[in-house]
């Protein structure tokens, strides 16, 4: 079966291991990757393509060293490659004028707060995850697991 | 105030109704049933619905087939049914055999079609297959022009020319932008594309719809398979690319001296896009080799979709995004020219008109003009579904004609045209996505695509003769 | 102020009414050569010594009005007003000298056959342009002193405000410090199933906390899955620890269970070490904004540079302990400062080579810190061997809102530097950096006086 891949990127270690531990549940249907710089997760992310596998999730933190996470979104935004990567940005630290850029510029689905609640974090991937999982046609079915429900009915009554 | 389009709709319903109610008698065809006087209504509904699109072209697809089965089908409203006491009445068409048009071998052989251009533009096969096949046409902007024509003809024989163009204009932007304003080698590269397109479309039975519609009259003796279709059209596809290649480097010539497309990207790796690569390769080559497997190209068509389907290349998502408003399109035509040859409409149209008076060889010219007059204001489509089962008739019926090729001839010739209609932007897809860079001066379309025309036409002239010639007829 | 008489040429004047020898007089330090609203009669031409001018109250530590200077005249206005009633009161700095005239004074012809008042106009008119020039210079200074008040004033709240924030910061993150500790020493006693090969991946986590990159646990993670066909995640956990293949049983099944039983201890001792960094790093933090509002600190006389240098070293101990620290101190004279200041410089630019350092993981990684007395200030020099800063940062690096590179828990808030500048300014001293792909220098000069 086909998983999914969710990178998060974050400069801290720290961020990384608590987001290990908020994710955990879903290593059974997904596989997560972590990265320290936005250049890594996009050479993870073109290696990714490369072998074909699909990233589903980004989720970036924003005040990072060398290139900061909304230049990074906007990047994979205009990457023919990933349009239906979903975007979320995980910060404590955009201001105003970043937060505009990041929803006008590199589109993200949502933005979570740092310091954020492990159960309001977990229900927001799962629902980008459910969104990505409809958009690109995969089996929902086999997924129930990382799915959110009412996505799903709402999805799904879109449909024929 | 009546908006132009409630006018339209209101004339063509009105005619069509008119030509419903009156008496058979009244109508200046011999011989005329009642089913075939409602089929001509719906033939004359048809054509002014495409003609003057009050009602998206597919939707009058849908239309013509909900007609026929509504007042001609074994299924009929029973008003519309015979009680025996019309002497007169007709033959009527069992509703099974309309509904099969929406998946007539036609429509699957696009199907087929459709699914390998979903599977190479999802895994990316068409822009790295265009960054290899560019690579040999170097840096020489007349070059470059050469190459990127060769391979959006060659890449709009399997694709949608819609689809084509869109993603060698893509490609060409950037270029675009870097040349000076005042070179007008632009235009060439601008309109270099969706003529190619247009032009590259006539090499396949898939490559434009208006193929897929003439292979639905010829069948049985006068049937063409997809290799034989391809060993005359591809030469001709080849030529009039050539001489549009030459013709626009004369209007236009580019004033810059290099000029380079940078196209990035590698070819994908993993199974699923070889799986892609070498399905297509392989239906590909089944398609040309019809003669010698068995299968024709309508069974091969299917290969691609089981595979695809079965791979999970083509998921249920991407297959919302084929074009199904291209297939609808195409079965109405198809029902149509059921329909009229079915009820023997389109036989007795043509009993009606004097054409064995005429020269065969003015018939060919009228019937190709007349074709390329219509292609140019409407959709190639719609042109071939309405001139089709006419000229399909006529070359039966037209004994003269034998000597020129027969209806086979007649229908390649009126399809060629149908595909060679190129002046304006409403001409086709392509052309409207030319216009709307904004770099095409409206005058300058329609010279060069004028000159194409006439030249293609007569290209088309000279092929029939010389497959004629070397006993293809 | 002396310039409204030095460009007078006033010697024939001098000469002709103030050479008279009786008419002098010696003044010693505080005598009073008039009195305000008193009767005077002289005019009087300063020959050496100073006097100040007072309105008002000369008591206590009241502002001189003005200041007189050999070659300045005393009572002028009360001499050529012919009041002859002083409106200030003069008194002797030092031992003064003075010549005078009185008012009975005749006039001493001169060649343009001037009157009295003629001939000392100019001395009249440099006066009052004097008077004037002080009075200006008085309202400016007034409402210089105003704004100045103003801004302290709002300084003074806003660091008020920083250091209440910081007092509370502090009181949680000395809970969390003091209870993360805590909780690291008991574990290992309250837990009973906490011994052996789980105390040691513990303390693994404890001490080393993640030290291992996201690349390398993927690398590992890679290397791992070739070779015992393990799952992604348990060769994640694997990684993670940083557990090498020594360490590991040689069966696929046997590491499973091992990480199974024991992974979760290496998570808390990681989890601990986080804790702590996170902890010390907000106290860090809290203590930073707290020195943004403060400017009560006392400084206090005699303060060595040295041990300021060495408090900041032990401050830094535990990011020390991956890198060499080459410390070259020289005796120093002692300077009026406050030391916790001294140690909040040392300490931010110590810690930023350290993250620089580690941030490139550069070989052989090693801080130099050189202290010296030279040509009347203490030069101390805080030198890394890292990668350097690049030319194109190096202009910004002192702006608040500049943000260091980021490693670890150990972010630099982008305050670091502007307030290492702002304290040593306040030392009239100064921050040069010099940097280049071998080394970087911060050199701080502290002036002796």
């Amino acid at each position: 079966m086909e998983k999914p891949v969710i990178i998060c990127v974050d400069d801290q270690r720290e961020v990384l291991a608590a987001l290990r531990k908020d994710l955990a549940g879903l290593t059974e249907k997904c596989e997560i990757e972590y990265c320290e710089s936005a250049e890594e997760a996009g050479e993870i992310m073109n290696a990714l393509d490369d072998s074909g596998e699909t990233t589903a999730l980004l989720i970036c933190d924003h005040v990072m060293p060398r290139k900061n996470g909304v230049d990074f979104l906007i990047e994979i935004n205009n990457d023919a490659r990933f349009t239906r990567v979903r975007k979320l940005l995980l910060t404590g630290q955009a201001t105003h004028q970043d937060t505009i850029v990041a929803i006008n510029e590199a589109a993200i689905d949502r933005y979570v707060e740092k310091p954020w609640q492990a159960e309001e974090l977990l229900k927001t991937v799962k629902i980008l995850l459910t969104e990505f999982l409809l958009v690109s046609g995969m089996d929902y079915q086999s997924y129930l697991e990382i799915i959110d429900q009412e996505t799903l009915y709402e999805q799904l009554r879109k449909r024929t | 105030m009546i908006s132009k389009k409630t006018m339209h709709l209101s004339i063509s319903v009105v005619a069509t109704l008119l030509v419903l109610v009156i008496p058979v008698s009244w109508i200046p065809i011999d011989g005329l049933t009642i089913i075939e006087q409602r089929i001509l209504a719906i033939f004359l509904l048809a054509t002014m619905f495409w003609i003057l699109e009050p009602i998206p072209i597919f939707a009058t697809s849908v239309l013509i087939i909900t007609l026929e089965l509504v007042m001609v089908s074994d299924k009929a409203f029973f008003l519309f049914q015979n009680d025996g006491s019309v002497a007169n009445f007709g033959s009527i068409i069992a509703h099974k055999e309309i509904m099969a048009t929406f998946a007539s071998p036609i429509i699957l052989l696009f199907l087929g079609g459709f699914f390998m251009a979903i599977a190479a533009t999802k895994y990316r096969l068409d822009i790295n297959l265009a960054r290899v096949l560019l690579r040999p046409f170097g840096s020489d902007p007349r070059k470059v022009l050469l190459g990127l024509m060769v391979i959006t003809a060659v890449f709009s024989m399997f694709m949608s020319n819609t689809a084509t163009t869109a993603m060698m204009l893509a490609l060409l932007a950037p270029i675009l932008a870097s040349l000076e304003k005042s070179d007008t080698g632009k235009m060439a590269f601008v309109l270099g594309v969706p003529f190619a397109a247009n032009i590259g479309g006539i090499g396949t039975p898939i490559g434009t719809p208006p193929n897929a519609v003439a292979l639905k009259y010829l069948t049985g003796e006068n049937a063409i398979g997809f290799g034989n279709w391809m060993g005359f059209a591809v030469p001709f596809v080849i030529i009039l690319l050539g001489f549009t290649w030459i013709l626009l480097l004369r209007l236009f010539p580019p004033q810059s001296a290099t000029l380079a497309l940078d196209i990035r990207g590698k070819f994908l790796k993993h199974w699923k896009a070889l799986t892609v690569y070498v399905t297509m390769g392989i239906t590909i080559l089944l398609w040309l080799l019809d003669a010698f497997h068995g299968m024709n190209a309508y069974v091969v068509a299917m290969i691609p979709v089981a595979v695809f389907t079965a791979t999970g290349i083509v998921t249920t998502e991407d297959m919302k995004r084929i074009s199904w408003d291209v297939l609808w399109l195409v079965s109405g035509g198809i029902a149509l020219g059921m329909a009229m040859e079915k009820s023997g409409l389109a036989m007795h149209i043509i009993d009606s008109i004097p054409f064995a008076a005429f020269s065969p060889l003015l018939i060919v010219g009228v019937a190709t003009v007349i074709t390329i007059v219509m292609a140019t204001f409407m959709s190639n489509t719609a042109t071939a579904n309405l001139m089709l089962p006419i000229v399909a008739a006529l070359g039966i019926s037209l004994g003269g004609l034998e000597i020129l090729g027969g209806s086979k001839m007649l229908i390649l010739a009126v399809t060629f045209a149908s595909s060679l209609a190129m002046s304006l932007a409403i001409s086709t897809p392509p052309n409207a996505m030319a216009q709307a860079t904004g770099l095409v001066e409206t005058r300058y379309m329609r010279k060069s695509g004028i000159i194409i025309g006439v030249v293609g036409l007569s290209g088309v002239y000279i092929l029939m003769f010389v497959l004629r010639q070397v006993g293809f007829f | 102020m002396k310039n409204f008489y030095n460009n007078l040429n006033l010697t024939v004047l001098i000469s002709a009414y103030f050479s008279d020898p009786e008419k002098r007089m010696i003044l010693e330090e505080g005598m009073t050569i008039m009195h305000q609203g008193e009767e005077n009669e002289r005019l009087f031409l300063v020959l050496s010594g100073s006097f100040a001018g007072y309105v008002d109250n000369p008591e206590g530590d009241a502002i001189p009005f003005f200041q007189l200077q050999p070659g300045m005249f005393a009572g002028v206005q009360s001499f050529f007003s012919r009041t002859y009633i002083s409106s200030t009161t003069i008194i002797a700095q030092e031992r003064s000298e003075v010549a005078y005239i009185e008012r009975e004074q005749q006039t001493i012809a001169n060649e343009g056959n001037e009157s009295l008042l003629e001939q000392f106009m100019p001395v009249v008119v440099a006066d009052l342009a004097y008077r004037q020039q002080l009075a200006h210079t008085a309202s400016v200074d007034k409402a210089q002193t105003l704004k100045k008040l103003i801004a302290s004033e709002k300084m003074a709240s806003l660091g008020q405000m920083a250091a209440g924030i910081a007092h509370e910061l502090n009181n949680a993150v000395a809970v969390l410090q003091t209870n993360t500790r805590w909780l690291a020493e008991q574990l290992p006693i309250l837990i009973p199933a906490l011994k052996g090969d789980a105390k040691t991946l513990f303390l693994r986590g404890l001490n080393d906390g993640r030290k291992m990159s996201t690349s390398e646990i993927r690398k590992r993670r890679k290397a791992l899955q070739d070779r015992w066909g393990l799952s992604a995640s348990i060769c994640d956990k694997i990684a993670e620890t940083g557990l090498s293949d020594e360490d590991l049983p040689n069966s696929p099944e046997a590491i499973a269970a091992l990480i199974d039983r024991l992974g979760g201890f290496w998570e808390i001792g990681a989890t601990l070490n986080g804790m702590q960094l996170a902890a010390d790093h907000a106290a860090h933090v809290a203590k930073s904004v707290k020195t943004l509002g403060a400017h009560h600190s006392t400084r206090h006389p005699d303060v060595d540079v040295n041990d300021s240098l060495r408090e900041a070293i032990t401050l830094l101990r535990s990011p020390l302990r991956k890198v060499t620290v080459a410390s070259e101190l020289n005796p120093v004279s002692g300077i009026t400062a406050n030391k916790g200041e001294l140690v909040q410089i040392w300490v931010n630019l110590i810690r930023n080579a350290c993250e620089s350092l580690q941030q490139e993981k550069t070989a052989a990684a090693t801080i130099g810190i050189r202290s010296r007395e030279e040509k009347g200030a203490i030069i101390v020099e805080i030198s890394d061997n890292g990668p350097g800063i690049p030319a194109e940062t190096l202009p910004k690096i002192f702006h608040p809102d500049f943000t260091t590179k980021v490693s670890g828990l150990s972010f630099g808030l982008g305050l670091g530097l502007s307030i290492v500048q702002r304290l040593v300014e306040s030392y009239q001293g100064n921050v040069q950096v010099e940097s280049n792909r071998e080394k970087t220098v911060f050199i701080v000069q502290l002036p002796l006086a």
